[in-house]
C-alpha cells in the first residue's frame, strides 16, 4: 500500500514537472535578456547616461528619451525621487513624464556619471538593479547644482522587454568642488 | 626691544610670505595642479566612453574639439589625417556607421593619462547591413585641452574596417552619427 502511494506521489510529481517548467517559460519570455544591452543593469545604466542627459539647447521630451525603459501599461506602478520637492509619487509612466518634463526642460544641462554598481538580482519576471550616479545640473540661470544620488530600479518581464514599474532615487547636495571633480565639464 | 620684538615679527612674517610665494609657485604645487589636470581628463574621456556604451549617440560631437587632428595609422586606404572634427565625421565616421546596422559600441575599455595625454585601448563591437558582426580592439591617443581632444592618434586592425567599407555599398543620403 505505502509503495503504491509512493509511485503515485513520483507519478504525479514527474507530470507535474513539464507543467511547472512550462509555466517558468510563460513567466520567463525569452525576449527578457539576463545580459547585454537590454538586461536589466545596463539599462539602468542606459536610463541615467543616455535618457537623462541633457546639452544645451536639447528638449527634453520624456516619452521619447525614456518611454521605451518604462511600463506604460501597467496598473501597478510606483515611481518616486526626492529631489521632487513636492515628494510626489508617480503612480503611471505618463503622469511620471508630466512631473518631469517640465522641471528638467528648464535646466541648461544635465550630464552625469555612474559612481557605483549597477546591483541586479534577477528573479525572470521582476528585476531590481540599484546604481549609485552623480549628476551636474546647470540651472537656466547658469547656476550649478552637484548631486549623488542611489537610485533603485525593479523591471518586469513583458514580451517587449525589460521595463520599469518601480522606481526610488534618493538625492543629497554635493558642493561645486566635489561635483566638478567627479562630473567634470569640458568647459568648467 | 618693543622695536626689535616687531622688527623681528615682521621679518617674520616676511619670511613666512616669502616661503609661501615659494610654496605657491613650487615644483610641489605644478605638480598637483598637472595631477589634477590628468585625472580630469581621464574623467571627462572615461565618462564620454559610458555614455557611448550605454547607447549615447554624441561621442565625437562631445569630446572633440572642433579644431581636432584625428589621424588613422595604418597603411590602407582608410589610413589618414582628418583635419578638423566635420571632416572626420564626414569622410571617416559617418561612412563607416552608414554601412552599420547596429553601431559600434565600446564592450570593454582601459584608460590611462599622463599629463595632457589619454590613452584609451578598447574593444568595440557592432553590426553590419549584411548582418556580419563588426569587432575591433582599438588603441586611441588623445591629446586634451580644456576638456576636449585637440589630437587623436587611433590604432585599429584596419582589415576588418575595410572589409565592411568594400563589402556594403554606401547608401545614397544620410547616415547615422557613429
Amino acid at each position: 500500500m505505502r509503495s503504491i502511494h509512493a509511485s503515485l506521489l513520483l507519478a504525479a510529481a514527474l507530470v507535474s514537472l513539464p507543467i511547472a517548467a512550462q509555466a517558468d517559460n510563460e513567466i520567463q519570455p525569452a525576449t527578457c535578456a539576463a545580459s547585454g544591452p537590454a538586461s536589466p543593469g545596463e539599462l539602468h545604466r542606459e536610463w541615467i547616461m543616455v535618457g537623462w542627459e541633457k546639452h544645451p539647447g536639447d528638449s527634453f521630451d520624456f516619452r521619447q528619451r525614456l518611454g521605451h525603459l518604462y511600463h506604460w501599461d501597467s496598473s501597478d506602478v510606483v515611481l518616486y525621487d526626492n529631489f521632487d520637492l513636492q515628494h510626489r509619487v508617480g503612480r503611471s509612466a505618463s503622469e511620471w513624464a508630466s512631473l518631469w518634463t517640465g522641471p528638467f526642460n528648464e535646466l541648461r544641462e544635465a550630464r552625469h556619471s555612474v559612481m557605483d554598481g549597477p546591483d541586479v538580482i534577477d528573479g525572470g519576471r521582476l528585476a531590481a538593479s540599484t546604481l549609485e550616479f552623480a549628476a551636474r545640473l546647470e540651472t537656466a540661470q547658469g547656476e550649478i547644482v552637484g548631486n549623488r544620488a542611489r537610485t533603485s530600479l525593479v523591471w518586469e518581464c513583458t514580451p517587449d522587454g525589460w521595463k520599469i514599474v518601480r522606481e526610488h532615487t534618493s538625492v543629497r547636495l554635493v558642493s561645486r568642488e566635489e561635483i566638478d571633480a567627479i562630473v567634470p565639464h569640458p568647459n568648467g | 626691544m618693543a622695536s626689535l620684538t616687531s622688527h623681528s615679527i615682521r621679518a617674520g612674517l616676511l619670511a613666512l610670505g616669502v616661503i609661501a610665494c615659494v610654496a605657491v609657485s613650487s615644483p610641489s604645487a605644478n605638480a598637483t595642479e598637472a595631477a589634477g589636470a590628468e585625472s580630469r581628463n581621464k574623467r571627462i574621456v572615461t565618462q564620454a566612453f559610458e555614455r557611448w556604451a550605454a547607447g549615447g549617440t554624441r561621442f565625437f560631437d562631445e569630446l572633440l574639439a572642433t579644431d581636432v587632428v584625428w589621424t588613422i595609422e595604418g597603411s590602407s586606404p582608410s589610413a589618414g589625417t582628418f583635419e578638423g572634427r566635420e571632416v572626420f565625421i564626414d569622410r571617416a565616421v559617418r561612412p563607416f556607421a552608414s554601412r552599420l546596422s547596429s553601431p559600434v559600441r565600446p564592450v570593454a575599455k582601459q584608460v590611462w593619462a599622463d599629463g595632457e595625454h589619454v590613452i584609451v585601448n578598447w574593444d568595440g563591437e557592432g553590426m553590419a547591413q549584411d548582418d556580419v558582426p563588426y569587432r575591433n580592439s582599438y588603441a586611441w591617443i588623445l591629446r586634451m585641452r580644456d576638456g576636449q581632444a585637440v589630437e587623436v592618434t587611433a590604432f585599429l586592425d584596419l582589415a576588418p574596417y575595410d572589409a565592411v567599407l568594400e563589402r556594403i555599398p554606401a547608401p545614397r543620403a544620410g547616415g547615422q552619427d557613429q
